[in-house]
């Protein structure tokens, strides 16, 4: 072959080659810069709230990450963390918690009358607010929301009310907030007095109504309505439509969504709309955008932060101290917050149903097991909470005696029944029920061998370690437990529709101060009743002594009575022990230093003041 | 040469029907069928679920199901993943081309060390540097990737010099063009090492094995003969016989690539076809598990066809034997 | 079976040979006679001692010594050697009861602690204060023991279909190197979860163990089988065989009489040099969390344990030695392989 024709085939095909891997490089990874329609820009709303800080300087942006995707932008439907986030940054409610206080506080009602017999709320809605497309919000919007809620089935050729099994009315779009908002079993009725006045009656008195029925986010009724009407409303609001047409998500908060790549990361733009103003009357938010990266889990979120990628960051118990050591390098502080809300639990398939095929959901000589309440006690007492707190947490974390973790001192009960470590107490309690030991290992009065088999989700480091904890606490005891590590959509399918399962562990964060917000887990009709969701009519005597004391809880609005009524429901939880409390986890939050008007608060967090922050940028 | 490519695509569609298939009959094995991790999700709805019944025959035998989806693949339609929420075919492109992206520069890097490295590691051949590049290629070989991987982010986390994971930076979006490409390349570093590194202790022993066979080649001592300087000997002839075995590897290398990838890809979080892949089977997510497991095989397959293409191309005798 | 042993003696008079035969038997060894050599069961937590370092042996008091540790900052995991204080270690003592080989009740060990007064961590303990290095022992049964089951499987599988289908030829080995290829034309890992999926919810969670020894042989099987067909292909030509078939004998009595002993060498080889691959499959598997699980321990699954950013950051190293030893594993393995297959064909040398 002639070698100058050898030496330039020889160069150019690599060179092509080159080219086009390079464009490629980052061709196909564009962002997606969609096409969204202009918004109209009101001029700021004469109710505008003004917020009390410094004012600060306009423009640049937050990075976050945030551990595992959305499932749906539908607040009706959503179940995951991370849609809780997006939809919260998007939508807003007519009132809020004061961060320091708690008590609760105008949002976008400016303002309410309760009438003498406290049955009837008369909010004011603020004048000239209007969604992020522009399109005014009024007392319509609010109407619309709760109607929602409440919509019922109806018969289409008579129109009359569809009924289920039980005589109860059949819902047209059951949420979380249909059984939530439902005070005793009924519903409170609302109306629209005005454009901006709307009147709310409960059927009796509801003491924590201003926290729960104002605190629910207002849905646009220009945008939903339509599906609303023709029964697609549960579709809408997608992923599908978060990648593909975001500004249909429209809401008052003080963010939208510009972009959202599945897996990927979302973006957030500034909401033109917005009605907080600081003290100079400009109208808020500082920040342009939000970047937030989606991660796998925490770890990679706190690895995120420890490199000094992102601006805020909850950071993990055990991830602390190497989290600390990059603070000076980085420019970022590390807060010790306090008792978090958080909670772990442990709990047994109480449910006696069957599935479509007829197979009981557990097997029933197990299931008479784990509905004796001396069982669950002395599953508890068997479990090393102490040893979970040093080894595990690196001793950032507290006992969770009871329901109500240390955090909210003011409701908690210290005169319950506590289960210290003591596997003496376990054989004994086992020993009464019957059970035998053969060996070490433990058989029931039938001779079979008592065995259960434990799921919980595998994206969560320290509680795969307090699960295997959990196991070998239970081989002390005789009992063989068979772990199940899942990926945390797969339990939430098991846990409330499939209930294939014996025994899980999970946990809980967040929650309002109020002790109503557990209503939807106390209450036997509620669907995060864990161990056995959403009875028609409580199930054991105990459970109906609960019903009864929540509905009290509800109904009156002095402290110190509700305090009473509360302190008896946590006294039967210890006792009955249906959710076996393990430990709360130490709340720490981290920081990038340049942040201004930073004021973390225990019930507020870091970031509830999000609208007056603003990064001073070091030229 | 076009028909020589034309001949070795034909018989490769039976090839991917047969591994389709396969993979199909395996999925089938598992308890339930595509559906039942959905049917209990709230917010998907029940036309599509009904949609996606009859056109991937979910109700009917095996044998249907896959000659539905087949057909359904060949129009384009992957079929839906519950856990994304979105159509499979929007979710594989991107990861794909990731994956595609980190095979390749694992390549890249690994022929550009192991050749010179094999070449001198010939004609040097005994020394020092021989032996010692024998016992860490020896070393190389036996690492497992995912250790490997792991003792990269150990690496990376205590100098923090490298991103721990994923393929671009936060605020990616918002680089120039020329920002992007670093960005990318920057994220690439550490999964190629863990990916290449095996590559290059194999491809280096077999271009030190070919280099040293051909130099007893018949020619060279011709060349010797003829008065041409060593080097031009080495370099022109020795060289260019000497590649052309190594070629062949191409397909083996490709398909540990390919593997390999797969660990590399969870480990440092690299979002690719491997990691989506492993993510799905976690989640029962069937319509991913499939389409991924049909598309690494596909690039496998592309993979050996471009190699048997560029040996074709380099040895034409290969061409003019199959023609016969 | 004289060839066996010849193959050995060379094997033993090469210093490469030697050294990785050794460190092969000093492993197997370890595995089985794991309960003596580890001080703790593999499932012993201490919630006191989560991610304690590798506690010093020391010379002290005329005996071996433990030193003694103690938590500076449970926040950090961080322990530090108290001065002067350790425990003194008893070789040959008592400790925990096993059965020695399954059979025998014992209860001696190689080392324990006196009185129990202290831990010894040879690595250092993990997330719940187990002990590393019996883990390690045992976890060694599970990924030294698939290695040996599995490719027993695929040697008896890829002889029968690779002997038959050269010894037979024609259409028969035109099917069979179809499906050779076809297996071989499939990624490997991405078959191997794909097979996992399939298989695992049909069997119980201790039945993992065979589940992926199945698994693997079935992906392995193909290249054996295939480099088996090219051998009798060359040796059908051999002047025995024909004699014997030309006797009327069946073709199955020619295979094991006339063609086996001489691919048994080859065979050896490419079982040596296959084994690694099924090391780091279970190795990858457990590590994904699809192979073995808890309780069992395996050196897969102590990797996944160690993935942890903590362990990182805060510099638990020890946490990575499961690593090593595959690594380990899988060098000895190889090396032993390339020694064998230079005395068995001498033409592949690269010398």
């Amino acid at each position: 072959m002639d070698r100058r024709l050898f030496q330039r085939v020889r160069l150019r095909p690599p060179m092509i080659a080159l080219a086009i891997v390079v464009f490629f490089f980052v061709g196909c990874g564009q962002g997606e810069k969609v096409e969204r329609p202009e918004p109209v820009v009101h001029p700021i709303p004469q109710d505008a709230l003004v917020v009390d800080f410094p004012a600060g300087v306009f423009g640049g942006h937050i990075t976050e990450t945030v551990a595992g995707d959305i499932g749906t932008l539908n607040p009706l439907i959503n179940e995951s963390v991370g849609g809780s986030v997006v939809i919260g940054r998007i939508l807003d409610s007519l009132t809020t918690l004061d961060s320091e206080t708690g008590e609760v506080i105008p949002n976008l009602a400016k303002s309410w009358d309760i009438s003498e017999d406290n049955l009837e709320y008369t909010f004011h809605l603020r004048k000239g607010v209007h969604w992020s497309d522009g399109h005014p919000f009024t007392a319509e919007d609010v109407v619309f929301t709760w109607q929602t809620f409440f919509a019922k089935k109806r018969d289409p050729d008579t129109g009359a009310v569809l009924t289920g099994e039980d005589g109860r009315p059949l819902y047209r779009y059951n949420s979380r907030a249909t059984f939530g908002q439902q005070i005793n079993g009924q519903e409170p009725t609302f109306e629209k007095l005005d454009d901006y006045t709307v009147r709310f009656t409960t059927p009796e008195v509801y003491a924590p109504f201003l926290l729960f029925g104002g605190g629910v986010d207002i849905l646009p009724k220009h945008i939903l309505g339509e599906a609303y009407g023709d029964g697609t409303l549960l579709d809408q609001w997608s992923v599908e439509t978060a990648i593909n047409e975001p500004w249909k998500i429209v809401g008052l908060n003080m963010f939208v969504l510009e972009a959202y790549r599945a897996g990927e990361r979302m973006v957030f733009g500034r909401n033109p709309n917005y009605w907080k103003v600081n003290l100079e009357g400009q109208r808020l938010p500082y920040v342009d955008r939000i970047i937030t990266k989606i991660v796998q889990d925490a770890n990679s979120s706190n690895v995120a932060f420890a490199q000094g990628l992102t601006d805020f960051e909850s950071i993990g118990p055990d991830n602390v101290a190497w989290v600390r050591r990059g603070a000076e390098r980085f420019d970022y502080t590390v807060l010790d917050m306090g008792p978090s809300s958080t909670t772990n639990f442990v709990w047994f398939n109480l449910n006696p149903g069957e599935n479509s095929e007829g197979k009981p959901f557990v097997p029933p000589y197990k299931l008479e097991w784990f509905s004796d309440k001396r069982f669950r006690q002395a599953v508890s007492y068997g479990i090393n909470r102490e040893g979970i707190i040093r080894g595990v947490f690196f001793n950032r974390a507290d006992i969770l005696h009871g329901y109500v973790s240390p955090k909210r001192k003011f409701w908690y009960n210290d005169a319950i029944r506590k289960y210290s470590y003591a596997p003496e107490k376990s054989r004994a309690l086992f020993e009464e029920m019957g059970f035998e030991y053969r060996g070490g290992v433990l058989f029931d009065r039938e001779g079979r061998q008592v065995e259960f088999s434990l799921m919980t989700n595998s994206n969560n480091g320290l509680r795969v370690e307090m699960a295997t904890v959990f196991k070998e606490n239970m081989a002390t005891l005789g009992i063989e437990v068979e772990l199940q590590f899942l990926d945390f959509n797969t339990i939430v399918t098991k846990i409330s529709d499939s209930f294939d399962y014996e025994a899980c562990m999970l946990g809980l964060g967040g929650g309002a101060p109020d002790p109503y917000a557990g209503k939807d887990i106390l209450m036997s009709g509620g669907r995060m009743h864990f161990w056995h969701p959403q009875q028609t009519t409580p199930a054991t005597q105990w459970e109906a002594r609960i019903d009864q004391l929540m509905l009290e809880v509800g109904r009156h609005t002095d402290v110190e009575l509700r305090k009473k009524y509360f302190n008896e429901v946590q006294v039967i939880l210890a006792e009955q022990q249906p959710l076996i409390f393990l430990v709360s986890a130490k709340d720490f939050v981290g920081y990038q230093n340049r942040w201004q008007n930073i004021q973390p608060s225990a019930l507020g967090g870091l970031t509830w003041n999000l609208e007056s922050l603003w990064p001073e940028v070091n030229e | 040469m076009i028909a020589f490519i034309f001949r070795r695509l034909l018989t490769l569609i039976p090839l991917l029907l047969a591994i389709t298939m396969l993979v199909f009959i395996l999925m089938s094995l598992a308890p339930g069928d595509f559906l039942t991790p959905v049917k209990a999700q709230r917010d998907v709805p029940a036309e599509l679920i009904q949609a996606i019944e009859t056109e991937f025959g979910l109700d009917r035998p095996w044998y249907v199901q896959y000659y539905k989806w087949l057909g359904n693949v060949l129009q384009g339609n992957l079929g839906h993943s519950w856990a994304y929420k979105l159509p499979v075919s929007d979710l594989i492109g991107q990861r794909l081309w990731a994956t595609f992206l980190l095979s390749l520069s694992a390549f890249v890097f690994s022929w550009i060390i192991a050749i010179p490295l094999g070449v001198l590691a010939a004609v040097y051949k005994d020394s020092i540097f021989d032996r010692v590049s024998a016992g860490l290629a020896y070393t190389a070989l036996s690492i497992p990737e995912f250790f490997l991987a792991l003792l990269l982010v150990f690496f990376a986390a205590q100098t923090g010099l490298f991103p721990l994971g994923g393929a671009t930076s936060i605020d990616y979006d918002y680089l120039s063009f020329g920002g992007q490409v670093l960005d990318r390349a920057h994220h690439l570093i550490l999964p190629t090492l863990a990916l290449g590194i095996g590559s290059i202790a194999s491809i280096m022993r077999i271009m030190r094995a070919n280099f040293l066979d051909t130099i007893r080649a018949g020619f060279v001592a011709t060349a010797r003969a003829k008065g041409l300087r060593e080097r031009v000997v080495m370099f022109k002839h020795v060289l260019r016989n000497a590649i052309n075995p190594l070629i062949s590897a191409f397909g083996f290398t490709f398909s540990g690539l390919l593997s390999g990838a797969l660990m590399v890809e969870i480990v440092l979080q690299y979002p690719g076809l491997g990691q989506l892949m492993y993510q799905s089977i976690l989640r029962e997510d069937q319509f991913v598990v499939l389409a991924s497991v049909m598309l690494g095989c596909i690039m496998l397959v592309v993979g050996n066809l471009l190699a048997d293409v560029l040996l074709a191309w380099s040895d034409p005798r290969i061409r003019l034997e199959n023609k016969k | 079976m004289g060839i066996v042993w010849n193959l050995f003696k060379e094997v033993f008079r090469r210093p490469l040979g030697i050294a990785s035969a050794s460190v092969l038997l000093a492993l197997y060894l370890a595995a089985i006679f794991a309960d003596p050599l580890a001080p703790y069961q593999t499932n012993a937590i201490d919630l006191d001692r989560t991610y304690h370092p590798p506690t010093a042996i020391i010379w002290g008091e005329g005996g071996l010594r433990v030193q003694a540790y103690e938590l500076i900052d449970p926040t950090e995991a961080l322990y530090q050697a108290i001065e002067g204080r350790s425990y003194a270690l008893d070789l040959f003592a008592p400790g925990f009861e096993y059965r020695l080989l399954g059979l025998i009740p014992m209860r001696w060990h190689l080392f324990q602690v006196e009185d129990d007064a202290g831990p010894v961590y040879l690595l250092g303990s993990d997330s719940t204060g187990r002990d590393v290095f019996s883990r390690l022992v045992f976890g060694a049964r599970v990924s030294l023991f698939i290695g040996l089951l599995g490719i027993t499987i695929t040697m008896v599988l890829g002889f029968i279909v690779g002997g038959l289908s050269g010894y037979f030829g024609g259409r028969v080995d035109f099917v069979a190197m179809r499906m050779v290829e076809f297996m071989m034309a499939i990624p490997g890992l991405y078959l191997l979860l794909a097979l996992r999926s399939a298989l695992a919810p049909h069997f119980a969670s201790d039945q993992m163990f065979f589940v992926i020894v199945v698994i693997l042989a079935l992906i392995g099987w193909a290249g054996t089988a295939r480099v088996l067909r090219g051998m009798t292909l060359s040796l059908r030509q051999n002047q025995y065989v024909m004699a014997a078939e030309s006797m009327g004998q069946s073709p199955l009595v020619i295979l094991r009489k006339h063609i086996l002993p001489n691919l048994i060498s080859y065979l050896l080889v490419a079982a040596t040099l296959s084994i690694p691959g099924y090391v780091l499959g279970e190795a990858a598997l457990s590590f994904l969390g699809l192979g073995i699980q808890e309780p069992s321990a395996s050196w897969g699954l102590m990797l996944s344990q160690a993935q942890d950013v903590k362990v990182f950051y805060l510099n638990f190293w020890w946490m990575l030695t499961p690593g090593i030893a595959i690594f380990v594993t899988v060098i000895a393995y190889n090396v032993l392989g390339d020694v064998m297959r230079d005395i068995v064909d001498p033409k592949t040398q690269t010398r």
